[in-house]
């Protein structure tokens, strides 16, 4: 059972609505299709809704990127990326797409497991009486205000470490993780200054988290073991027992990618149109860049389609990208993305040694609740991955 | 009629939209209940309609199903009930162990005493996802909206959808613990 199923289960489907609970909102509605006045919204005070709607947001202007510092000293996480400056122009950036095509048609499926450690962090704000600010300062990355939150005293980036080992289908085995550990890493800062506000603070050693009755620790957890689970995620478009039914062509990959678009709907390529200034080929674009660096990051395709997606990916508009980029957790890898009007973007993270996808990062290229553009949000980075014959080491108490 | 041409009809004639009501207060008050509870949801899946009214002369009309736009507007709604929905994961992760199972299906019973089994720590990392990913997660999860209908619902780019359905699940399998040993079984050697 995966853990799309146990979320099924854990929040079961709700009976539904009493006869009451229809009549009473079939009541405001009509209240509101005479004009009558509405009650009380159920935002905050001082606090909109932001409500979804095609063509309502403001059409920013292009991301005006800026280096910024390379951090060092104790504690702090990386947390900042050191800008996004210049990458590759797009001949360059085309022709080293298909030499990791070679290197991944080149690559050897030599152990039973594939096994990866990563590093996962998510920002959050700290306020007053050393507690997280509410999340919904990042109340949907598209949604955000530029402006800092109040109360807001200093980041923070909360860390886990995931140790997982896959095994493909065999026999009785339908896929999936044999096992693994998880562990909280503890907070560190994302930049010297957030430290510097944290210690004027008292050095709290621990601060209190904004969605529970609890704390989140400077200190490492315990390493628990996270037992075999089925039924992986999709590798980008296809399910993980579909991975045989990729092409190796890159044309064929391509226009399965393709068949993705027309599910779009032409609001929706309307509503990017209006947002980002995306033409309808850029949102084309949006649809096989994400489908390829799906299957490039699927360990359990056959290295020829993999070849086949980084074809694909060399050939799309406007490819961005930059070797040597230090990703939040200290990892170097390539950078590749495409731009857009968000007010954050998506680096997928390339490692140049092996062809592999090794995570991706979350960063503004706008002002985002006060933070500096460049500010990293969110990261999920491996720091070693591979093929081995050794699977994990259950602990035995 | 396509919701769509509701919609435009009740431009003119508000009353049309009361069949939008019909055809999805349901579905959408369930998702609500399932994101913070059933009292809460009442309320929220209210306001889903009569903001949604508000807003139907922009809705475009090359958008024949209106699912998605009713989506994202609820979960918009939620975004600004995190605090609740957070404590009622919680309550939610206590009582999970002991709730009774419905149906006798085996293999409904059996996802049931894993997510019972997995309950506080399977909340838990609900409640630590960031409110993008949980929301794309729960759209999949719950509201069972593909790909593209969560890009139209939470108006993000497609490759966004992706990245953080993909970090979502990730997040959610690491914190998973051996819940069900019973359920899967590991690759023996040879």
């Amino acid at each position: 059972m995966d853990e799309l199923t146990l979320i099924r289960e854990l929040l079961p489907d709700a009976p539904p609505p009493t006869g009451p609970v229809v009549a009473a909102a079939r009541d405001r509605l009509s209240a509101s299709m005479h004009g009558r006045p509405r009650r009380r919204l159920l935002t905050a005070p001082g606090r909109r809704a932001v409500l979804l709607v095609p063509g309502v947001l403001a059409v920013g202007t292009a991301a005006a990127l800026v280096a910024t510092t390379v951090l060092t000293g104790g504690r702090t996480d990386g947390g900042e990326t050191p800008g996004l400056p210049h990458s590759l122009i797009a001949a360059n950036a085309r022709q080293y797409l298909l030499t990791m095509a070679g290197l991944a048609g080149q690559a050897r499926v030599s152990g039973r497991y594939w096994c990866t450690v990563a590093i996962q962090a998510s920002r959050e704000m700290v306020g007053p009486n050393n507690t997280e600010l509410p999340a919904p300062w990042l109340n949907g990355v598209e949604h955000p205000s530029p402006d800092r939150p109040a109360g807001y005293q200093y980041s923070i980036m909360k860390r886990v470490q995931v140790e997982s080992c896959l095994a493909p289908p065999h026999g009785s085995w339908t896929g999936g993780t044999v096992g693994g550990y998880y562990q909280s890493l503890g907070i560190r800062f994302p930049t010297a200054a957030d430290a510097a506000a944290w210690r004027r603070d008292g050095a709290p050693d621990h601060v209190g988290a904004w969605y529970a009755d609890q704390s989140d620790s400077f200190n490492p957890g315990p390493r628990m073991w996270t037992g075999p689970k089925t039924g992986q995620p999709e590798t980008g478009i296809m399910p993980w027992q579909q991975n045989a039914a990729l092409p190796a062509d890159p044309a064929k990959l391509r226009a399965m990618f393709l068949a993705e678009v027309p599910k779009l709907g032409k609001s929706y390529l309307v509503w990017l149109e209006h947002t980002n200034g995306w033409t309808y080929r850029q949102a084309v674009d949006d649809v096989v860049f994400s489908s390829a660096v799906g299957v490039m990051g699927g360990e359990m395709v056959t290295p020829a389609v993999r070849a086949a997606a980084y074809r694909v990916l060399a050939s799309v508009p406007g490819i961005q990208v930059r070797p040597d980029v230090r990703f939040g957790n200290g990892q170097v890898g390539t950078a590749v993305w495409l731009t857009s009007d968000q007010p954050t973007w998506t680096l997928s993270c390339v490692d140049p040694a092996t062809s592999y996808v090794c995570g991706d990062e979350e960063i503004t290229v706008k002002p985002v609740a006060g933070l500096p553009v460049g500010s990293v949000l969110t990261y999920d980075i491996d720091v070693s991955s591979g093929w081995t014959n050794t699977g994990p080491h259950k602990p035995t108490h | 009629m396509t919701d769509a041409r509701v919609i435009e009809k009740s431009w003119a004639d508000p009353e049309q939209f009361g069949a939008i009501f019909d055809r999805y207060f349901g579905q959408i008050h369930r998702y609500l209940a399932r994101r913070v509870g059933g009292r809460l949801a009442d309320d929220l899946a209210a306001d889903v309609f009569t903001a949604a009214f508000a807003q139907r002369t922009r809705y475009d009309l090359d958008q024949e199903c209106a699912r998605p736009w009713l989506y994202g507007i609820a979960t918009n709604l939620v975004g600004a009930q995190r605090r609740r929905e957070q404590r009622y994961y919680r309550a939610l992760a206590r009582t999970a162990a002991v709730r009774p199972a419905h149906g006798d299906e085996e293999e409904r019973l059996t996802d049931r005493l894993s997510a019972a089994a997995a309950g506080p720590t399977l909340a838990g990392a609900l409640a630590t996802l960031s409110p993008g990913d949980r929301d794309v997660l729960l759209l999949v999860a719950l509201a069972e909206l593909s790909y593209p209908e969560v890009a139209a619902a939470l108006g993000i780019p497609y490759g966004t959808v992706c990245s953080r359905l993909s970090r979502a699940r990730r997040h959610v399998r690491g914190a998973l613990g051996d819940v069900n040993p019973m359920q899967v079984k590991e690759p023996t050697d040879g």
